[in-house]
Parts: C-alpha cells; structure tokens; sequence
C-alpha cells in the first residue's frame, strides 16, 4: 500500500481552493498543489506527479472532464486516483463523470474535516482493486 | 241385402274426389246435356251422373230423379264402382245383390239398371254415369257402347273443370300476389300501355296511372332526378326505357305525389317473355329508400363537419394506421412539418420521428394495441422535410371497431418548440444560480468548518458564539437554497424519482440516525416503535427527505429532555406512519395554511427556530408523487402528530 501524499486540485473558485487546501494540508497532512484551471494544471501536473487529481466540473474554458482528458494526454492516469468535485448530485450526472474515467465524485459543499479522510478512503480502496 | 264392399283404394279414392271439389256444386249443362243424351239413347227414363261419397251418392246429374243425393249403402253405383266395365243389371229382382233392396221393392222401384263407373288416370273410380228404369230391360251392343262413351266425356268434363278451376285457383293467388307485393310494381304491354300497378305503386303515385291518360298524370304525380330538382324526362321513365330493350338496373327517381313528401326509389325493370321468347311487355319494381337516403345523407353531413373541423384545427391532428402510415392529416400538422399532404401520406410517422424517442413512441403503442392503456402522452421530437428538430407534445388514442379490434390512431401533435426553447433557458438559468449561490456558500461553510474545527488554532470563548451564529445561519441558507430548488424541480415536474419495493423499518432507522447528530444538542431523544413488517414503494432518498423533515419539525418543537416518537401501523392495504412530539401544537391560525408555500407563523420565536416555511409543502409534493398522503392532529396539551399514509406492496 502507497501511502498518499500528493494531490493536484484544479478550482476557478479562489475561496474554495483557499478552504480546500487548509483541509487537505493542516488537517489531512497532505501535499497539495492548488491550479487556477486547466491550463495551469496542463503546465504543472507533470513536475507534480500527482497521485490524486481532484477536479472541479464546472470551471470556464476547460471544465472538469476537458482538463481530465488533456491531463490523460500528458500523464499516464492508470495509477493515478481521479476524483471530480460538484455541486450536481443526481445519478445519471454521477454516472456519467464515472463514465468519463473519475473514480469517485466528490460532492459540494463539501466538511473539510473529513474531506482528507474521504480522500484517504477512496485511495485505499483504489489500491485494493488495483492489487486484485 | 247386402252393401257393396268398399273398393281397395276407398281412402284414396274418397282423397281423389273431394280433390275435384265438385260434390255439392250446382248442376251444370255439360253434365245435364250428357245425362240426358244417355237417357234418350238408352230409353230409360232416369240417367244419373253419379258420385259416390263417404256415406252417400250425390247426383251433379238428376235426370228423371227429384232427389240430388241418396244413401250409399243401397247404392246400385256403390257396386258398379268395384269393376272397371259397365255394370247391367237386367231385372233387380231375378238379382241376389238387390232382390231386397228398398229402392226396388219401394220408391222408386228400381228393376232395370246400367252403369259405367268415372274412372280418373290413377285408377280412381269417382262414381257412375247410369240409366236406370222401372221395369226390367235389355241394352243393345250400341246401347252400351253408347253409355261407355258418354261416361268417357262425363269423364272428361269433370277433370276439364277441375284443371280450369285449379288454373283461376293460380291466378287468383298470383293477381293477390302482385297486388300486395311490398314493393312497387307496375307492368306494361308491348305497346307502353300500363297493364297492372300494384297496391303500393297506386298509393305512392297517388292514383293508378294506368287508368288515366298520360297528360292526365301530373295532376297528381311528376316524377323527378334523384335530388328533386330536375324533372325525369319521360324518356328516362325506367317503363320506356325497358320497352326500348334497354334493363334498368339501380335507377334512383322521386316520385313527388300530391299531399306526399317526395319520395326516393330505386327501380330495376326488365321484359317479360312469353314461352316462345318474344316479348310481351315490360316489368318494373320500385324499393322505397327515402328513409335509408336520409340515414346516409346524416352521416355525410356528419362527415363534412368532421371533415371541415378536422382541417381548420389550429393543432395538428391525424389518422395514423395501426402500421404507423399517416391516413389523413390536417393542414396544421402539414405546416408544421413542412410537407404537402401528397407527401405526408406517403410516410409513416416511424420516419419522422427523432431516433432516441422512437423506442419510447412504439412501446407506447404496442400498450395501446394490446389494450394494456388506452391512450397515451409523450414529448418526443420530429423531423422536419428541412431537417429541423421539432419538439412536439404527442396525444395518442386508439379507436376500435365494433368487435374490439384496432382500426387506426388518432393522434394530436403540439408544436412545443418555442416552449422547449424557454425551459431550456430557465433550466440554464436555474442552475447557473444555484452553482453561483452554492459556490460562495461552500466556501463560507467550509472556512467556519475549518475554524471551529480548531484547525486554525484555538478559538477563544468570546468569539465561539459568533463562529456558531455564522455556520448555523450558513446552513440556513444552504437548506433554503436546496429547498428552493427542490420546489422548482417538483413544480417542472422534473424530480426523478426512482421507486423500488423497500422495507419500511429500515428506512425509519436511516433517518432516525441521521438526525441523532441534531437532537441530541436540543436534548431531545428519538425513538421508535412498531415492528410490524411493512414493505412500501417509494424513492429512498425522496421518503428520507420526508420523514427527517417531520423529525426536524419535532424536535424544534419539543421540549427540552422529551421524547419524539416515531411509529406505525398497518390498516388495511395501507400504512400509516406517526412523528409525534409532547410540544405546544400547532397554533389554531395556522392549522389551516400548514402545507402552504411560505406559511410559517408570523411569530418571531418560531422563525427562529429556523426553517423556511417550505418543508412540509415539498412533503406533501413527495408524497403524493409516491401515492402517499400527510396530515396532522395538533393539541396545545398533547402535542403534534403528524402522520403519513402510504399504500402497502
């Protein structure tokens, strides 16, 4: 079992990144690296060698799923836990972003008390499968 | 003495005369003349044309003999009938057969007598024709050839009257027959004269026409086209037309008779024939189909009404067979598919319709065809002759015939294009706002999460009642913002609900549990009671929704260290589900706008409680989407029960 210790997170939402990352850094012990959109994400992710990319779906320009599928292109994603962040919870829409190659969905608003430890959960069970 | 045995064939003979119908008939000449030639030839003074009946003989014939009829059993004829040969009897007393008989030892003194029986081609011997004479006699061989001969035209009168009798029998039942023919009947000669017109052809022409001239009949009748408008030319009289060797066959006339309302018949005629071919005159029958016209003529009319009401609808309406070809369309339907009629019919709507909705269209009409449902609604889209989506709002039904059996669909289609365009941008609108609301709200929750969380370091005592006021007034909006969109989705009627068989304890269990984490700070204990099984079918997030609600409820009304008791009960087909709190109860104003929009009191300690006054409208829209229903008992010393009903799988 890896242990998890780096995540990418893409979010237009200056607050949200901000509230984000105190969660996953001061009460989860995580390494974070926080990206305004796509693009910066696009720039970064392969210095970062993220093992979480935790996107946002609904960003201008690149959306969630664009960032992912460009990402793909730049990173090899097998090892890599995808999650997607929204606000949208009904099933057919959750569906759909499994569909699109995430893992999990995350959903808004989120507790960011337990936001690292849903993280951690969603790692280990990642591990699990990969492993069988 | 003895009677004369009865011939073999009795019954049958006795059938044979009584055929003749000639006994108890007046006297007739050719009888009479041929009695008394058989007299004169013989010399004897009586000559008898003689029947012999049941229990008599009858005389058509008397000559010399006052009586018509006597007694058979002493009847000198009652033998002669035995043989098929002249019977003489020389001296009646020098015979054993009559030497006693009462009409030889008395009145009239019978000694002499010679008769030859009327035999019929089947051996049926009718009578006699006989001479007889009151002293004893002798015949010469002419004598008795003579009364054999006469007996022969005796004979011959007597079936030659019968066969005319039977012949004017005939005709006198076909004369009835024509005459009272439920139909018209009018029969002409090979001149055009009107020979015969029945009972009803007279009564429908208001007189007989053949017992006027023909100028004379316009005083009573005139006969027109089919329609009354234009008179029939008397050429076209179906009468001239069948003298003219033309058949009339289905030809449709009025006959306008005075004091008469104009009647309409379909006549057929043809020649009549006699035995060599030739023709002997002309037959016409006429059917009254005034009535049968009229019914016809209703339902054309009905017709055209639909017809007409059926082009002119502003909505676009068709006939669809069951095969799905388009029968008949209205000019709407044309214009909103942008084809001519011609090109419409010759599509079927398989063709027109979007592919992701097509599935949908024909397991509907697979429903309909089976009977399953009798009518159905969909939005589905089209498209068309440009390439153009429409959206459409489908009404379907299915018409049968009278045995049961589909005959074709009718079908209204609504543009609702412009319609769809407008809850597009509303849905567009609708969810920009709530990612626009959600996004700050997030951040704020999150941020005061964090913080009295003590991630950010201890947060001093003075400041906690603050970081508290804010998170819970942050809930508060987050609540209303999901109820507010909660309220729009059920009002577009866009919730999905997804519906299983679910066990009901469980579900009560869930939303206890879930609202453990917010009773316990009001002290305030949640229990439940009740194990019956129960299994309802409903949307689990959606009834969980409910029933936290009501729990919510109770718990911000109960008092301090009390119980909310969940419970249920099965009554009949249904259950029926109990949140009761030992609170104040509902005040009496308000009882009545409960499940209205916005409706809480306007009383300060309540709105602090928190809530948004949607809460028990949206239970009662998810409920009865469910088939369920809400309700409540309030008391100020007892409490509030509220109590939802569900129907039982």
């Amino acid at each position: 079992m890896i242990q998890l210790q780096r995540v990418l997170h893409v979010e237009d939402d200056p607050s949200i990144r901000m509230v984000t990352s105190v969660a996953l850094e001061k009460v989860g012990k995580l390494q974070v690296l926080s990206c305004d959109s796509g693009q910066q994400a696009l720039a970064k992710a392969v210095e970062w060698d993220p093992q979480v990319l935790l996107l946002d779906v609904m960003m201008p320009v690149m959306d969630g799923p664009a960032t992912l599928k460009a990402l793909g292109s730049i990173l090899d994603l097998k090892h890599r836990l995808v999650l997607f962040m929204t606000a949208k919870v009904q099933q057919k829409e959750i569906e759909e972003y499994l569909g699109l190659g995430a893992y999990a969905v995350i959903i808004k608003p989120f507790d960011p008390m337990t936001l690292a430890r849903q993280i951690q959960d969603h790692w280990s069970k990642f591990q699990q499968a990969r492993q069988l | 003495m003895k009677s004369a045995p009865l011939p073999l064939n009795e019954s049958a003979r006795l059938h044979a005369l009584h055929r003749l119908e000639i006994l108890d008939t007046p006297p007739e000449v050719q009888f009479d003349d041929l009695a008394r030639l058989a007299s004169q030839f013989t010399e004897c003074p009586i000559a008898l044309v003689s029947l012999i009946d049941h229990n008599r003989q009858w005389f058509k014939s008397h000559c010399g003999l006052k009586a018509s009829q006597a007694e058979r059993d002493t009847a000198f004829c009652a033998h002669a009938i035995l043989e098929p040969r002249l019977m003489v009897v020389e001296d009646a007393l020098l015979d054993e057969r009559f030497a006693d008989n009462p009409l030889v030892l008395g009145e009239p003194f019978v000694r002499f007598y010679a008769g030859m029986p009327l035999i019929s081609k089947e051996g049926f011997a009718y009578g006699t024709l006989c001479v007889v004479d009151t002293q004893p006699r002798r015949l010469t061989d002419s004598q008795q050839e003579a009364i054999i001969r006469l007996a022969r035209q005796v004979l011959y009168c007597m079936e030659t009257r019968h066969l005319s009798q039977q012949r004017h029998g005939v005709a006198t039942h076909l004369a009835r027959l024509f005459e009272f023919l439920p139909d018209g009947l009018i029969t002409a000669d090979s001149h055009g004269n009107i020979e015969h017109v029945n009972s009803i052809a007279r009564r429908w022409h208001g007189v007989d026409p053949g017992s006027i001239t023909r100028q004379q009949w316009s005083e009573y009748f005139e006969l027109y086209q089919p329609g009354g408008k234009h008179r029939l030319p008397l050429a076209d009289n179906p009468v001239s037309q069948v003298l003219r060797g033309e058949t009339v066959l289905e030809k449709e006339l009025v006959i306008r008779a005075r004091g008469q309302p104009d009647r309409l018949v379909v006549c057929n005629g043809d020649y009549m024939h006699d035995a060599t071919g030739k023709r002997v005159g002309a037959v016409v029958v006429m059917r009254d189909i005034t009535s049968q016209t009229k019914v016809e003529e209703t339902a054309r009319l009905n017709a055209e009404r639909f017809k007409r009401a059926f082009s002119a609808a502003v909505q676009g309406i068709a006939l669809v067979s069951i095969s799905g070809r388009w029968l008949e369309v209205n000019d709407a339907l044309c214009a909103m598919f942008g084809y001519t009629r011609d090109e419409l019919l010759k599509l079927d709507f398989q063709q027109l319709s979007h592919t992701d909705d097509l599935g949908t269209d024909l397991d509907l009409v697979r429903q309909t065809l089976e009977g399953e449902i009798s009518h159905y609604q969909l939005e589905k889209r089209y498209f068309k002759k440009t390439g153009e989506i429409v959206n459409a709002q489908l009404s379907v039904s299915l018409v049968r015939d009278s045995r049961g059996l589909p005959l074709h669909f009718v079908t209204q289609i609504q543009d609702i294009t412009s319609l769809k365009r407008m809850e597009k941008m509303k849905d567009e609108f609708v969810s920009t706002i709530s990612h626009e609301l959600r996004t700050p709200l997030t951040s704020i929750a999150g941020a005061l999460s964090l913080i009295q969380g003590g991630v950010m370091g201890e947060v001093p005592v003075t400041m906690q009642e603050m970081v508290d006021v804010a998170a819970h007034n942050c809930r508060r909006l987050s609540t209303l913002i999901n109820d507010l969109l909660d309220m729009e989705k059920l009002i577009a009627g866009k919730m999905p609900f997804v519906f299983a068989d679910h066990a009901l304890v469980p579900l009560l269990d869930a939303a206890i549990k879930s609202m453990q984490s917010y009773a316990g700070p009001l002290a305030v204990t949640l229990v439940r009671q009740g194990d019956d099984p129960a299994t309802v079918r409903v949307d689990a997030i959606r009834f969980e929704q409910v029933i936290t609600n009501l729990l919510s409820n109770a718990c911000k009304f109960s008092p301090k260290n009390s119980d909310v008791i969940i419970m249920h009960r099965l009554d009949g087909n249904e259950v029926e589900i109990s949140v009761i709190d030992s609170g104040s109860g509902i005040p009496a104003a308000f009882r009545d706008r409960l499940f209205q929009k916005f409706s809480q009191a306007d009383s300060t300690s309540i709105r602090s409680k928190g809530g948004t006054g949607l809460g028990l409208v949206i239970c009662k829209q998810l409920l009865q989407r469910m088939g369920g229903m809400i309700g409540f008992e309030s008391n100020q010393t007892r409490g509030t029960r509220f109590w939802v009903r569900l129907p039982l799988q």
